[in-house]
């Protein structure tokens, strides 16, 4: 068998709990009666909406733009009218600006033609991903184009692939790579002609041996054109779809503390972003609808599901059966790093990979305790800083103090909270002690 | 030839020290509790001699001892007044809720998720970090109301409370700027209290008048209008008008209740202590007599 990476430092295993959706096919969500497209759906400037209340639309249509700062439009993923412009419940935030539209569901579906993009130099290609409304929809959110456009000083030689999928429940990314395969390999072409590369590594973890398996024979199949492209085995530990611990697993450098991948000749995009930049480049689909997972023992049948940006988690929740009566708690995102919610009305976004539906056995809601200084967080943390130290620090009141322990490298993947014997909630330790600690 | 030694280096390095700072040290009350802001007692007194900090700056002396050394010093402080925490929020567990909250029992900490569980956006949270930062355990948070309570008599006004608050419900108010407040109509307040003329906190007093805290509810109503006993019987009791109660049935008898709290403290043989601002040595001429001068 081929070498498998891995990150060198810290890491835990929690149950992955991924048979639960693991061997599904990805089916689409019967469209929903309205949905609430957030116009915040990225990092950076929320996009102004361009439309107006009782407006008719068709779908791909523009509904949002950002005409300052890093950003990118907005479609409407349904054909319908426009209900409201105004405010929605928030996944994060309480509320948030949103499209409320009314969803036409006798309208045809919209057939996107293929075009040809080898005739297309990085500006035009950049133009359409930007135009697409893509973004790093793995999580992050971070506009993709941005991406691509590293600093000029920076020379990149790599572009990673991350089909890691680290996080417990999620199948969202595997069942892209193992049913839309020959999609990404053509979207990471795409990708290294507008970085101007030849080195692509997608990386997968064992546990997926399928997606390595569709992935590799997809990559052999197609004719290599001057491009280096080939598949990586990850040793199975979460967070090694960390944007720096999979830098380091596949090529052994280590991006520096506040530091960009750039600054080590890598770009890492998600793989479900490459099918994204494929859609939009190949198809000029914007980005539309999201494989999400619906997971967990709280929900009748767990399924991955091809979703409409702005579907709200009841109508998928109906959809799969309903909530059952041990459901505790409502999580979006993996169970590590995303956010509890207060009410099935919130409407996914772009970046939303999964919704589970957790109960009583699958959470933990034993009580806080004192840190008794065992040092397990220590040997969790990926990037070798010292949870516990923040949070004893923060808990006596001293939380301006905390920057010597590197709190402004933690990027909250939650090992340390995971591993605590004292039940201790040092993710969010650390993100008071990120509130109150000044930058140095 | 140690001590020899050592008595040389004495004089070789004597460090001059500003004869002040020693008695104003001495006039400070030694408790090196920092709440002044500075390292400990001799430390503010270094400040003070500097002009750094102001004389009044140490919370447990309060005004006697910021007296003492403004006198010391060649300062004025008559007048200087004391301030004390207090707050404004009156929910508590009544507050719905948008959320059943696990995580850390910290208000900061809470509020970074979803902006707080309470529906209300002003509302005390009760996670009681106010009650952790204080240096001179003058807070506790009420097991009844999940609100906190300031005691006047530990409360040195020294503002870590009002920084650790997140919503900004904890404020410093000293007599002047409470009998001087003038209800505004963008504050959140409940009807009743903002149509009475006299700006009585209502829900606060009938809170306290529920639970038998009858001292704490006619002190409420004496923070505003010192005169119960004749208003609780010729008040034309405008609050009644506004209270919710009426959607329901009838209103409230908020002003029998003021009556009823003012024969107590009549009939008890005592009379309640009430805070006063400091003596400026000025008089006061009242034109007119009763309620109306």
């Amino acid at each position: 068998m081929a070498p498998t990476f891995s990150f060198p430092k810290g890491g835990v295993h929690p149950p992955e709990a991924k048979a639960y959706t693991e061997h599904l096919t990805v089916e689409p969500l019967p469209l929903p009666d309205e949905i609430d497209l957030i116009l915040s759906q990225h990092i950076g400037a929320p996009c102004v909406p361009t439309v107006a209340k009782k407006q008719e639309i068709g779908e791909g249509a523009l509904v949002g733009t950002v005409e300052k700062g890093l950003g990118v439009p907005l479609h409407s993923p349904v054909s319908g009218t426009v209900k409201a412009v105004g405010n929605c419940v928030h996944p994060i935030r309480v509320s948030a600006p949103a499209i409320t539209i009314k969803v036409d569901k006798e309208a045809a579906p919209i057939v996107w033609q293929q075009s040809s993009w080898e005739h297309l130099d990085a500006q035009a290609l950049l133009g359409k991903i930007k135009d697409g409304g893509i973004i790093g929809i793995g999580g992050a959110g971070f506009p993709t184009h941005v991406k691509l456009k590293p600093p000029a000083d920076a020379k990149i030689d790599t572009l990673i692939l991350n089909g890691a999928e680290c996080e417990p429940y999620i199948t969202a990314d595997h069942r892209t790579m193992v049913e839309q395969t020959d999609k990404i390999v053509e979207g990471a072409r795409i990708l290294l002609t507008v970085l101007g590369i030849n080195t692509c590594v997608i990386a997968i973890e064992t546990n997926k041996p399928d997606a390595i398996g569709a992935m590799s024979e997809a990559v052999a199949a197609r004719p290599a054109d001057g491009m280096d492209i080939s598949v990586a085995a990850l040793s199975v530990k979460y967070p090694t779809g960390s944007e720096k611990q999979l830098i380091q697993a596949i090529t052994g450098r280590k991006v520096p503390a506040m530091a960009l991948p750039s600054a080590v000749g890598v770009v890492v995009h998600n793989v479900s972003t490459t099918k994204a930049v494929y859609d939009a480049v190949v198809l000029d689909k914007p980005l539309l609808e999201k494989v999400v997972t619906v997971s967990g023992g709280g929900i009748e049948r767990p399924a991955n599901l091809l979703v409409k940006v702005g579907t709200r988690i009841s109508d998928i929740a109906s959809f799969c059966g309903g909530v059952n009566e041990r459901c505790e708690r409502v999580v979006l995102g993996g169970p590590m790093m995303g956010f509890a919610v207060s009410t099935l009305a919130v409407p996914i976004t772009k970046t939303t990979s999964s919704i589970l539906f957790l109960r009583e056995d699958e959470i933990d809601t034993r009580p806080l305790s004192a840190c008794i200084r065992c040092g397990w967080c220590l040997d969790a943390c990926p990037m070798g800083l010292e949870p516990k130290e923040a949070g004893i620090y923060v808990e006596a009141g001293r939380a301006e103090d905390t920057a010597q322990f590197g709190v402004f490298d933690c990027f909250e993947c939650g090992s340390c909270a995971f591993v605590c014997p004292a039940k201790r909630p040092l993710v969010q330790f650390i993100r008071l002690a990120k509130m109150k600690a000044k930058r140095s | 030839m140690q001590p020899l030694f050592l008595g040389i280096a004495a004089r070789v390095f004597y460090v001059e020290e500003d004869p002040r700072v020693a008695a104003v040290t001495d006039l400070l009350p030694g408790a090196n509790c920092g709440g002044c802001g500075q390292a400990g007692c001799s430390a503010a007194a270094e400040a003070m001699v500097n002009g750094k900090i102001e004389v009044n700056s140490c919370v447990v002396g309060g005004t006697e001892t910021a007296e003492a050394i403004g006198e010391y010093l060649g300062y004025d402080v008559t007048g200087a007044e004391p301030t004390l925490a207090c707050s404004s929020c009156e929910g508590g567990y009544r507050a719905a809720r948008k959320f059943d909250y696990s995580g850390l029992r910290d208000c900061r900490a809470a509020l970074q998720l979803y902006h707080g569980f309470l529906r209300c956006e002003n509302g005390c949270l009760g996670l009681g970090s106010c009650v952790r930062a204080c240096k001179f355990s003058a807070i506790t948070i009420n097991p009844d109301s999940g609100l906190p309570i300031f005691d006047p008599e530990r409360c040195v006004g020294c503002g870590s409370c009002v920084e650790v608050c997140p919503k900004g419900i904890v404020k410093l108010v000293g007599e002047t700027t409470k009998i001087l407040h003038w209800n505004q109509y963008t504050q959140c307040l409940s009807p009743c209290r903002q149509r009475c003329p006299a700006q009585i906190n209502i829900p606060k007093y009938l809170g306290h008048a529920r639970r038998g805290e009858y001292a704490a509810a006619l002190r409420a109503i004496k923070d505003n209008n010192p005169l119960a006993v004749a208003t609780g019987r010729v008040c034309p009791e405008l609050c009644a008008t506004e209270c919710r109660r009426t959607i329901n049935d009838d209103p409230l008898a908020i002003n029998s209740i003021k009556r009823f709290l003012s024969d107590w403290e009549r009939n008890s043989g005592t009379r309640l202590a009430m805070p006063v601002a400091a003596d400026t040595g000025k008089k006061v001429a009242v034109v007119g007599g009763a309620r109306p001068g």
